[in-house]
């Protein structure tokens, strides 16, 4: 996993890539902070239009040097929302190898909505799946939807 | 998609493209970003292991593709950000990346020249180019001594 002990290029080539995998949707801009304790977290804006834009999703990416989940898996738990600590935006973990640049992905807080509700599911750990520019769509898609049902939960009818 | 973003994807490219591992265990190159603000150069790029060797980069990122011969990828460079890489008494290249295929060019601008209406294919960074840069670079630094003796401001 990348930490302050692991070497510098973990966290700046997941970062890289968790950048041009986000960015494979011309729709979505990105900042991005170092975390502590190594890694970055990305803020996703979705809006085509170039203005800023209040659908933000968080987006919790970490760099490792093996390719068995195993080595990685017990480490990304801290990412994931424990009592005490909620989330307030639906939030993904990213997790990249950094040596053939393959990445997954996990909720944190996992957008649900319907016709009538926008909520957020919380999970204490992660069920990671392969994360290509197919699944940033699905991601994002699922994102637009929770902000498209928002404002009916949040404004009484 | 915007200019920013264009140019936000290609230096993400480049950065994963510099630090390549292959089969190693470190990177050839650490490549750090100036800002916005820097003219001319977007990123200062350390030999790894040899911090004292350096060169400059300008990244530039398309997705416009390449001349109908195939031979240059479509970026241009100005004759005001050549004449500055020009004047840097450091190694300083130009760096095309394709942000469609995910491949960049590299090309020298070191000596005086023209602007550059497209970008040469014939230098790709893959291990061999890193291979040949890195050497470059180092032949560079390693043929001069660099150190300031007798400054004024000496204790």
């Amino acid at each position: 996993m990348s930490s302050a002990n692991e070497p510098w290029f973990v966290a700046e080539r997941s970062e890289a890539v968790a950048g041009l995998l986000l960015t494979s949707r011309e729709d979505v801009r990105v900042r991005h902070e170092p975390a502590q304790g190594g890694g970055s977290d990305f803020l996703v804006e979705i809006g085509a239009d170039g203005r800023p834009s209040t659908r933000i999703f968080m987006v919790q990416v970490k760099g490792t040097t093996s390719p068995d989940p195993d080595d990685w898996r017990r480490e990304v738990r801290q990412l994931f929302p424990a009592p005490g600590r909620p989330f307030y935006l639906p939030t993904c973990v990213f997790v990249v190898n950094v040596r053939d640049n393959k990445a997954f992905y996990a909720w944190a807080a996992e957008p649900l909505a319907d016709a009538n509700s926008a909520t957020l599911r919380f999970h204490e750990t992660g069920t990671f799946r392969p994360l290509d520019p197919a699944a940033v769509g699905e991601i994002i898609d699922r994102v637009e939807a929770w902000y498209q049902a928002l404002p009916k939960q949040l404004v009484p009818a | 998609m915007a200019n920013e973003d264009i140019g936000e994807r290609g230096q993400w490219l480049f950065n994963l493209l510099m630090t390549d591992l292959g089969d190693r265990a470190h990177p050839y190159f650490r490549p750090r970003f100036l800002g916005d603000k820097y003219p001319t150069f977007d990123s200062i790029v350390e030999v790894v292991d040899h911090p004292a060797y350096f060169f400059f980069v300008q990244v530039k990122g398309t997705t416009r593709g390449y001349t109908p011969n195939g031979r240059r990828l479509r970026v241009q460079v100005s004759q005001e950000d050549v004449d500055r890489m020009v004047a840097v008494p450091a190694p300083t290249y130009v760096v095309g990346v394709d942000t469609a295929l995910q491949v960049g060019f590299l090309l020298s601008v070191n000596e005086p020249r023209g602007p550059v209406a497209g970008l040469a294919t014939r230098f790709p960074i893959d291990r061999r180019g890193r291979e040949d840069l890195r050497d470059e670079v180092v032949e560079f630094w390693s043929a001069r001594n660099m150190v300031l003796t007798d400054s004024r401001f000496k204790e």
